[in-house]
């Protein structure tokens, strides 16, 4: 079972990096639903979509990518040269080949003597890459990692699609650890479900289904829905009914791991697939409101992987600088995949948002 | 059956809404992915029961679907 107890690694700094572009859904995506704004309302209201960052069609991930890792740079002043490792953790890289981090560690300008590599998930994408990196620090050789979490998901999905349209936004958040003895233990719990991939993914443009004219065209599917094969695809309640189901014992389970009561944890901080899923997860497990942001999405829209870094950066800001925090981290999502994390993050040197 | 069509009408937000049991789900106003989902969490909380999104679509009327929870659920 994937359990991994790792100390020795700890948290310094965190920057998320988000498009300067907003677009809201009552007026640039009224178009949707006809102009209809009872409906619209509904959605507000009962899913908590509202507004959404989205890269223009020049920036990429990557691009945010190097905005947050400059900025976290320069805010926990630290020499490039002394970067021992950059891991990005992207679904919407800028090549099918090299990879966005090697790219990346020539753009920065990190030495050569940088490990360097991307992994390829999406919403338990930050809780899997802090595990990877912690995992890679605690086997030796590298002693100051960025870990960068960012997608572009608004330019996979349909114009044309009601479902998924007002849902997703754009953003990469750069996160650096480095190693120390003192750190306390992160608890880490990975999972994996393959055989659900088609309720969340994106089945043309790849290798087995390569884009032709045919699985390009948008086609329509009804109920204000046009996809073509190289669009995201989501079964929203699919994802709803497996977020429900894995969730809830993950915490259970990791706060039994870590010995935790939840009254001594400082925040719930959950992937940010919408406000809905996250407090119906809350409710069920009881958790206090206080603790479990889920705001994420009305201001930003939901952003795969940099959803958690996002928020620990959006909703929390100067109190992670001020003093010591116990998080329990967990993301869900395409795979299908999830992960959760018990952290004690120490004081952290920066953790801010800022356009790109 | 009454707290079943309560619950339901809560469940997709349409307070006021006179439902019988022989209604189709599909004639409801607002039936939409977002009444599919509320409905789904609704059945979940209030009755443990877990449909999937294509076995609630399947359920014709409101009687049906109160066979089905009635059935499954602990």
């Amino acid at each position: 079972m994937a359990i991994a107890r790792i100390s020795g690694v700890c948290i310094r700094g965190l920057v998320t990096a988000i498009p300067r572009k907003e677009v809201s859904l009552s007026n640039d995506e009224a178009y949707l639903f006809d102009g209809n704004q009872a409906q619209i309302e509904r959605l507000k209201q009962t899913i908590g979509l509202d507004k959404r960052r989205i890269a223009d069609e020049q920036t990429t991930a990557m691009d945010l990518a190097e905005t947050a890792i400059r900025k976290l740079l320069e805010e926990t002043n630290t020499d490039p040269g002394s970067i021992d490792g950059l891991f990005m953790v992207t679904q919407t890289p800028d090549y099918f080949q090299p990879g966005n981090a090697v790219m990346l560690q020539g753009r920065i300008g990190l030495p050569t003597t940088c490990a360097c590599m991307d992994i390829n998930l999406g919403c338990s994408g930050y809780v899997y890459g802090l595990w990877a990196v912690h995992s890679f620090m605690a086997s030796g050789g590298l002693d100051r990692v960025i870990l960068v979490v960012g997608d572009t998901i608004s330019k996979i999905v349909s114009e044309n699609d009601r479902a998924l349209r007002p849902l997703f936004g754009d953003a990469a958040s750069a996160t650096l650890l480095e190693s120390n003895l003192g750190a306390p233990e992160a608890i880490f719990e990975l999972r994996s479900d393959g055989t659900g991939y088609q309720s969340l993914w994106q089945p043309g443009g790849a290798f087995r289904e390569p884009v032709n004219d045919e699985n390009s065209v948008p086609e329509n599917l009804g109920e204000g829905i046009e996809r073509s094969r190289c669009h995201l695809h989501m079964d929203g309640a699919e994802i709803f009914n497996f977020s429900l189901k894995v969730e809830l014992p993950a915490i259970r389970e990791i706060l039994e791991e870590a010995d935790w009561d939840v009254d001594e944890v400082d925040g719930f901080v959950f992937h940010q697939a919408n406000r809905y899923i996250i407090e119906n997860i809350r409710k069920r497990l009881k958790l206090p409101e206080s603790s479990v942001p889920s705001a994420t999405v009305e201001k930003f829209g939901n952003q795969s992987g940099a959803s958690i870094p996002a928020t620990l950066s959006d909703h929390y800001g100067n109190q992670l600088t001020e003093k010591p925090h116990k998080m329990v981290l967990s993301g869900f999502g395409v795979g299908l995949s999830w992960a959760t994390c018990a952290i004690e993050l120490p004081k952290l040197l920066c953790n801010s948002i800022i356009e790109h | 059956m009454e707290t079943f069509i309560n619950n339901l009408v809560e469940g997709i937000n349409s307070q006021g809404l006179i439902i019988q049991s022989n209604h189709k789900l599909v004639e409801l106003p607002n039936w939409d992915s977002l009444a599919i989902l509320t409905t789904l969490s609704m059945l979940d909380m209030e009755y443990g029961v877990t449909l999937s999104g294509t076995e609630l679509q399947n359920c014709g009327t409101v009687a049906e679907l109160y066979g089905i929870v009635e059935q499954r659920k602990k």
